[in-house]
């Protein structure tokens, strides 16, 4: 086969890859499932799939160096809920505020959810 | 210059306008999707990495190799690199592999990061690389549709395929260099 074919089936290989791309980019994810009914923190699993998973993992499990939320830290760090709310209406270091870009009862939620669920 | 000629550069600012809009339509695209999507914050497939960042990151390097080759290349089947030696007849062909194989490499990277992240303004580095990266498929997509239009004057390839450098240097440099400088070089 010549080097040219080869080529030019790559090129065709790359077309099927941007197709596939456009589609898998309309998959719906799947985020952690929260087994109580409290809609708090059915909420607080929707806020924290859509604001912090990017940066503390879909799992809370910490992502590129970011810290790890999951199995009880958050509460080891921050032993009052007060104190978490805080860190996430203000930022802290590189964390971003979220206290504009979201309202009181929604940072308690997703707090709630790191606390209680993840 | 002869009324021919005039003639023919008169369209030149709508032939160049075809890959410009094109190219920007991409990249606005891509950054509306990135900001009206829910990032699902979740991993994809790791390969054989660690993780899904550094399976990001290597493949971004990969990509930016291969467009290090893209440009040494470019300038050698230019003439503008050992004027005097002669250029082998294949380096037409591994130039156009090494393109499209950078831009594959690219599309695993790039899917995560709309997928998972969306667009994001966190902080200044995120903003960069969000911004960055739209704007990269935005500049590949006018550099395909120059490549493409021979009527197009001399220097448009050469700018259209060195601002897809440029902009794919500064999407890595914002990430997987910023992974192994903050975090640590693992596979």
């Amino acid at each position: 086969m010549s080097l040219r074919k080869i080529v030019d089936g790559v090129e065709m290989l790359a077309l099927v890859a941007i197709v596939v791309f456009v589609v898998l980019l309309f998959r719906s994810g799947s985020p952690v499932e929260v087994a109580s009914d409290d809609p708090a923190l059915q909420r607080g699993a929707e806020i924290f799939a859509s604001r912090c998973a990017g940066c503390h993992g879909p799992e809370g499990q910490g992502y590129a160096g970011r810290p790890a939320l999951n199995e009880g830290r958050v509460v080891a760090a921050y032993p009052e809920i007060e104190a978490q709310i805080a860190v996430v209406a203000n930022g802290r270091n590189s964390m971003p505020s979220f206290g504009g870009r979201l309202d009181e009862s929604e940072i308690e939620a997703v707090v709630r959810f790191t606390r209680e669920v993840l | 210059m002869s009324e021919a000629s005039e003639a023919r550069a008169a369209p030149l600012p709508v032939a160049l306008s075809i890959p410009v809009l094109a190219g920007a339509a991409v990249a606005v695209i891509a950054g509306v999707y990135g900001r009206v999507h829910d990032p699902t914050g979740e991993n994809i497939v790791d390969l054989f990495f660690s993780s899904t960042a550094n399976m990001k990151a290597w493949l971004a390097t990969l990509a930016v190799a291969l467009a290090v080759f893209q440009l040494v290349s470019a300038l050698k089947i230019y003439g503008r690199l050992l004027p005097g030696r002669s250029t082998p007849s294949w380096l037409g062909d591994v130039h156009r592999l090494s393109g499209t194989l950078a831009f594959l490499a690219t599309l695993p990277v790039a899917y995560h990061c709309l997928w998972s992240f969306g667009y994001q303004t966190g902080d200044t580095r995120v903003w960069v690389h969000s911004l960055v990266g739209c704007v990269f498929y935005g500049a590949l997509t006018t550099k395909v549709f120059v490549v493409r239009n021979h009527a197009l004057p001399g220097w448009a390839l050469p700018v259209a395929g060195g601002l897809v450098f440029a902009v794919l240097t500064a999407a890595w440099a914002t990430s997987a260099l910023w992974l192994f400088t903050e975090v640590g070089v693992e596979l």
